[in-house]
Parts: C-alpha cells; sequence; structure tokens
C-alpha cells in the first residue's frame, strides 16, 4: 500500500495534534556512576526490586539493587549511549516479553525484538519472565514420550513431556547436535520447539537457524538468541524469556520444548553480574543464589493437569563441563535440580560412538513411564547387555582363546554399539527404530560384519518403506509390536537379499 | 570524605531533640547562618581538619559559636569530634529536608526558558501543591535554554514534564525503532 508524501505529513499531523500529553508525575533518579553494564543512580526512592528503568535515551534496565539512598540497575542494551547525570524514569512494570504465535519461525533477542531482519513482531500479549512454578496439584505425572528420534536416548534414557533431562559433557562432544536433531524430529509430533542460545557464537547460531530452515524445522521453531558479544544482563535472562514464550502455548493446552544451550554460560554472566553489584562471592566466585537460579527457571518445566489443559513444557538443559569434571559446583547443582541426565563423553566421540552418549552413567528417572509399549518390550534388556559388554570388554583384546558364551556377550555387545550409532541430523521415527532393536536382540545381526551394520540399517529402513509400510503403520498406531511373525519376516526376507561386502 | 548518609544521622538527631524543645524554626534559621561558615573549602573546615589543632577543636567551636543554642553547638561539638566536619553542610541541608517534610512543605525548581512573574509562579506553586503530595510548595525558578518551551517542575526526586524539549524526546522514542537509534 503506498501513501502519498502529502497523506504521510497528514497523518503525522493528526498524530501531533491528538498526541496525548502526558500528565503524571514520574518518579524520577540521577545517574551518579556508570560502567561494565551496571548504573548506579541516585533517587528512584520508590522503585522496586525486578523494576524495569528507562533510561532518558530509551534504553532499559532493570532494579537489581536497593540501597538507602542509591539503585542499583543492569543496563538492558548498549550502555555508550548512558552517561553520568543522565534522567531515569520508573516504568512501573516488572520486566515482560512478547509472547505469542507470531514469534514461531523468528530469532528474537532476549528483550522479544527481532534479530533476523524480517520486520517487526505484531504480538499483544506479554508475560512477565519471573513467574511462579505449577503447584504439585496443577502438575501430572509424566506419561507422553519426547520422541527424539535419537536410538540412543529413546531406547535407553527416554525422555517424557514434561521432564527435565540434563544434557551434560565436555566441549566438542555432540551436545548441540542432539539439540538439533531433536527439534528437527517434532516436525509432526505437534510441538513447539524453542532453543535459547547463551552466549554461543553468532556464526553458530547462524548455521544452526540455517539447518533447522533446510530441514523444515522453522515452521514450529522460536530461537532465542543471546550471543557471546551480548552484555551479561542479556545472557543471564535469556532462559527466562525463552521459558516465559513457552509458558504461553503450555497453560494454553500445547506441547513444548525448551532447549538452553548452554546453563553454564548463563550462571558465568549472572556471575559477572553480581560481582559487579557488590555481591560476595560463594564457591568458584558464584553469587550464593546460583542454584536458585537455576532451580527455579528448571521448575517450570511440566505436565499440567487435565483441567489446566493438560499441556506440557519439557526442558533440555545443556551443561559444559571441564575436563569431565562432573562434581564441579554447576554441574552437581543442576544434576540434583533435573529428572536426569544424559553423558556425552569425549573418549566415545572420539572412538567413533557418535552420539557420545555414556549408557552407564546416563539416567533418566521418568524412565518406561515415557516409553511407547512396543519401545519398552524391545529395549528392556539393551542397557544390561551392554553393561555386560563393557565388562566383558577387555577380553576382547586377547582374540579367540575364549568360551562361546562369552564370544556370543561380545559379538553382540559390537553390534549394540554400532546399532546405537547414528549419523548426523538424521533422526529416527519410533517404528523403524522397534524394527532394528528388535532385529538386534533377537539375533537377525549375528551373522552381519560389524562394518555393515550401518549400511544394513540404513538400506533395511528403505526395503521398509517400499514393501513393509503398512506394518510401520500398525507399530506407529498401537504403540505396540506387530505379531511377531510379521515382523521376523520382514527382517528375514530384507537379510536373504543384504549383500555383505567382501 | 562527605558522607551523605552519615551527616543524615547527624541531622536526624538534631531534628528529634529540637522538636522536643520546640525550637525547630529558631535552630534552622541558625542553621542556616552556620552552613555558610562550614562550605567545603572555607578556611574553618581546613583549619579543623589540621592534626595540630585537633585538642583544641572543643575550645575553638566553642569560643566561635558562643551565641548560638545550646543543641547547635553541640552538635557541632559531637561532629567535629567524630572528624565530620565537611559533613556539616549536607546536615543543614538534610535538617531542612526534614524540616520541610514536617510541614508538608516541598521546595523544587521549575524550569522555563524565560523568568517566570510572579503572579504565575504563585498560581503554578498552589496547583501543584496537591500533585506532589504536599500543603505548600516552594518553586525555585531556574532559567534553561534546552527546555525550549512550557516548563519542567523538580521535586523531591519527582518530576512533571510539560516542556516541549520533554515532548520532543517522547515522539522520538514513540516514532524511531530502537534498532535505529
Amino acid at each position: 500500500m503506498d501513501i502519498k508524501a502529502e497523506e504521510l505529513s497528514a497523518l503525522i499531523k493528526k498524530q501531533i495534534k491528538y498526541y496525548q500529553n502526558d500528565d503524571q508525575v514520574h518518579d524520577i533518579g540521577t545517574v551518579i556512576e556508570t560502567g561494565d553494564g551496571i548504573a548506579q543512580i541516585y533517587g528512584l526512592n520508590q522503585a522496586m526490586l525486578g523494576e524495569l528503568i528507562e533510561f532518558s535515551d530509551g534504553t532499559m534496565g532493570l532494579v537489581q539493587s536497593l540501597k538507602e539512598d542509591q539503585v542499583g540497575a543492569i543496563i538492558l542494551g548498549s550502555q555508550l549511549s548512558i552517561v553520568e547525570g543522565d534522567e531515569v524514569r520508573r516504568t512501573g512494570k516488572i520486566m515482560e516479553v512478547p509472547v505469542g504465535e507470531e514469534l514461531i519461525g523468528r530469532v528474537v533477542n532476549p528483550l522479544g525484538q527481532p534479530i533476523d531482519g524480517r520486520g517487526p513482531i505484531k504480538t499483544n500479549k506479554t508475560r512477565p519472565i519471573e513467574a511462579p512454578a505449577p503447584g504439585v496439584m496443577d502438575r501430572r505425572s509424566i506419561y507422553e514420550p519426547l520422541q527424539t528420534g535419537i536410538k540412543a536416548i529413546d531406547a535407553l534414557v527416554p525422555i517424557g513431556r514434561g521432564q527435565r533431562e540434563l544434557i551434560i559433557g565436555d566441549r566438542q562432544t555432540g551436545k548441540t547436535t542432539v539439540a538439533v536433531d531433536t527439534i528437527l524430529n517434532q516436525k509432526d509430533q505437534d510441538m513447539i520447539c524453542i532453543y535459547v542460545a547463551i552466549g554461543q557464537k553468532d556464526s553458530t547460531i547462524r548455521s544452526t537457524v540455517e539447518t533447522f530452515r533446510n530441514y523444515g524445522a522453522s515452521d514450529y521453531t522460536i530461537v532465542v538468541n543471546a550471543g557471546a558479544s551480548s552484555p551479561s544482563p542479556m545472557q543471564y535472562l535469556a532462559p527466562y524469556a525463552g521459558v516465559a514464550m513457552g509458558e504461553e502455548f503450555m497453560y494454553n493446552g500445547k506441547h513444548v520444548l525448551v532447549i538452553y544451550d548452554d546453563l553454564s554460560k548463563q550462571a558465568a554472566a549472572y556471575r559477572e553480574l553480581s560481582l559487579l553489584l557488590k555481591r560476595p562471592p560463594g564457591r568458584e566466585a558464584f553469587p550464593g543464589d546460583v542454584f536458585y537460579l537455576h532451580s527455579r527457571l528448571l521448575e517450570r518445566a511440566a505436565k499440567l493437569n487435565d483441567e489446566l489443559g493438560g499441556g506440557s513444557l519439557t526442558a533440555l538443559p545443556f551443561v559444559e563441563t571441564q575436563a569431565g569434571d562432573i562434581s564441579a559446583y554447576i554441574p552437581t547443582n543442576v544434576i540434583s535440580i533435573t529428572d536426569g541426565q544424559i553423558f556425552l563423553q569425549s573418549d566415545l566421540f572420539y572412538a567413533g560412538v557418535r552420539p557420545a552418549i555414556n549408557p552407564g552413567l546416563s539416567v533418566s528417572r521418568v524412565g518406561g513411564s515415557a516409553q511407547t509399549k512396543a519401545m519398552k518390550k524391545v529395549a528392556g534388556t539393551l542397557r544390561l547387555d551392554l553393561a555386560s559388554y563393557r565388562e566383558l570388554e577387555s577380553f576382547a583384546q586377547f582374540g579367540s582363546d575364549l568360551d562361546r558364551a562369552t564370544l556370543t556377550k561380545l559379538n553382540r555387545g559390537e553390534r549394540t554399539i554400532e546399532v546405537l550409532k547414528q549419523g548426523l541430523h538424521r533422526p529416527i521415527p519410533m517404528e523403524k527404530q522397534v524394527m532394528i532393536i528388535y532385529a538386534l536382540i533377537n539375533g537377525f545381526l549375528d551373522e552381519i560384519p560389524v562394518e555393515d551394520i550401518m549400511r544394513f540399517e540404513a538400506e533395511f529402513f528403505n526395503y521398509l518403506d517400499g514393501a513393509y509400510s503398512e506394518l510401520l503403520a500398525q507399530i506407529s498406531e498401537t504403540k505396540d509390536l506387530a505379531e511377531p511373525e510379521k515382523m521376523e519376516e520382514a527382517i528375514k526376507s530384507f537379510s536373504k537379499q543384504f549383500i555383505v561386502s567382501a | 570524605m562527605r558522607n551523605r548518609l552519615q551527616a543524615r544521622r547527624y541531622a536526624e538527631a538534631l531534628y528529634e531533640i529540637a522538636r522536643e524543645n520546640g525550637r525547630e524554626e529558631a535552630i534552622g534559621e541558625e542553621l542556616k547562618i552556620i552552613q555558610e561558615v562550614f562550605t567545603a573549602d572555607s578556611e574553618l573546615v581546613t583549619f579543623l581538619q589540621n592534626p595540630t589543632n585537633w585538642l583544641k577543636r572543643a575550645q575553638i567551636i566553642e569560643s566561635v559559636f558562643k551565641s548560638f543554642s545550646t543543641e547547635v553547638v553541640k552538635t557541632l561539638l559531637i561532629m567535629v569530634e567524630h572528624h565530620a566536619e565537611e559533613n556539616v553542610e549536607l546536615m543543614v541541608d538534610h535538617y531542612q529536608v526534614l524540616f520541610n517534610q514536617d510541614r508538608q512543605i516541598a521546595t523544587g525548581e521549575i524550569f522555563t526558558v524565560e523568568p517566570l512573574a510572579q503572579e504565575e509562579l504563585a498560581d503554578i506553586e498552589i496547583r501543584f501543591a496537591e500533585k506532589f503530595g504536599c500543603q505548600n510548595l516552594k518553586l525555585n525558578n531556574v532559567t534553561d535554554p534546552n527546555v525550549l518551551g512550557g516548563f519542567k517542575i523538580i521535586v523531591n526526586q519527582q518530576l512533571y514534564d510539560a516542556s516541549v524539549q520533554g515532548r520532543i524526546q517522547h515522539m522520538k522514542r514513540d516514532f524511531v525503532p530502537m534498532n535505529k537509534r
């Protein structure tokens, strides 16, 4: 719609004429000290903790400390424009972010402002970023699975809708890949995904958003980005902004997945803020309430009861460890808050096991209630098999002087590890996972050489799509195993035509 | 070092005593005179801060301020003993604030481009008294060309903005999106 120049002037003239004169008395203060993203303000006697204040150039600040005659505030934006002597006003509002359907498919900063260059976001709803978590009576127990599409997770450490599952590992062990693949798998699962990136490189976020776009995940994903160069208040607030956006959907009966990548960087940003606000440092220089920082965030993930709509919010927080030390301060804190953890280990990663999940140390406290009947039946013994394989693994170095039972176990264990490996950005739907694991535990893969297992699996899935699609549909709909004869027939007929590499 | 909070404590104490004896007004007047003498770089303050004079401080204060009321002299003696000479100025300021608070008097400043006429100023004082929560409003007229037009009143950390400058800033905020400022 083109507007002519004269119409434009007329419009502006009308706006100026009817411009409401602001006839209220405002509380004001003066900036007496500013630096490092913190401003100390004299005055503002009525300011409340956590209130939003506005500097004279429009930048917002958040009140963090109240002293007898001074107020300490963190600056949410560029601090370069704020000068000592500037006037500051109270807004009377606590920190809120815009929420709603219009955010889906966009990349925003923690204040809800778009940073993907695709124009303003027209929402009219906002939510405060701090809100009390659902109470005991508002929840119900978790029973719906969250299908990540990653065999190792769905079989061994299943995640349910409404659960908090921690993903913990060193740098470069494939944590973000687990998150991205999970999001890619939610395509027809009726989920809304929110990916909160804290302190990540902007180039990494760019390629992640491109991946989402290429695989069609943009239709149901919101990305909240507080990059490495953003001020620490933004990095501190980003996860709360993400969960506030998710709560809007949860309380309307929808299912949400929120991924916090990663919480160690948020804790570091919070530490930076607290030290600048002169709060006393504790262990590892973190302030005393760093546990509360994470617990109030993660408690907001829940499965609501039917009266409140039955929606859910699943949280997948990430924590980065240094040299595998999971007994450091932040890892132990978050482990005690979440309902289970998935360990990614660098030695497994470099040995070629990708995703590098350690099934012995990984746990899901929701477990079987979050698995479909089909998966429960096939994956039941998998964990035990892997554990006994690991024990015997050292003997495999010796070679042939072993009894038949041990050799069988070793054989099966190697193939189990091989089956649990998975390629990048290739999430697998539940029915196919069930088929391949069923083939594994019933010995159909024992004759196939280990190097061919991955190729076997890929070709097997293609074959099933072609010749046995009703079988897959049956498993997918009933969520239970089909008759053993049918399943075995499918596997046997494929094995006959599979060519082993010489 | 000037310490506003410390000065407040002394002011509160002195005001309490003055109120008990019903002499707030009189003491207030005396303090105004004292404030002029105790400004930050005045000779008296520098003299008192000199270590060689410390033993004679009490004597000096008593002899200089002989004609003032006992409450005031005693307060000065205590402050000088605690090495708080430079806070006397701030103490008097805060005394004034307490005095005004009790009587529902507020003092503030009104910023205009050109000086206001007396009747206009009085009129504004009457009308805005209620807005600022007091019964009596005393405004000091300050000319500030930056205001461009209209007026701006600041009383006790509260602002009423009816200036053209304020309106322009508000419009700028509304019309210009965040990423273009």
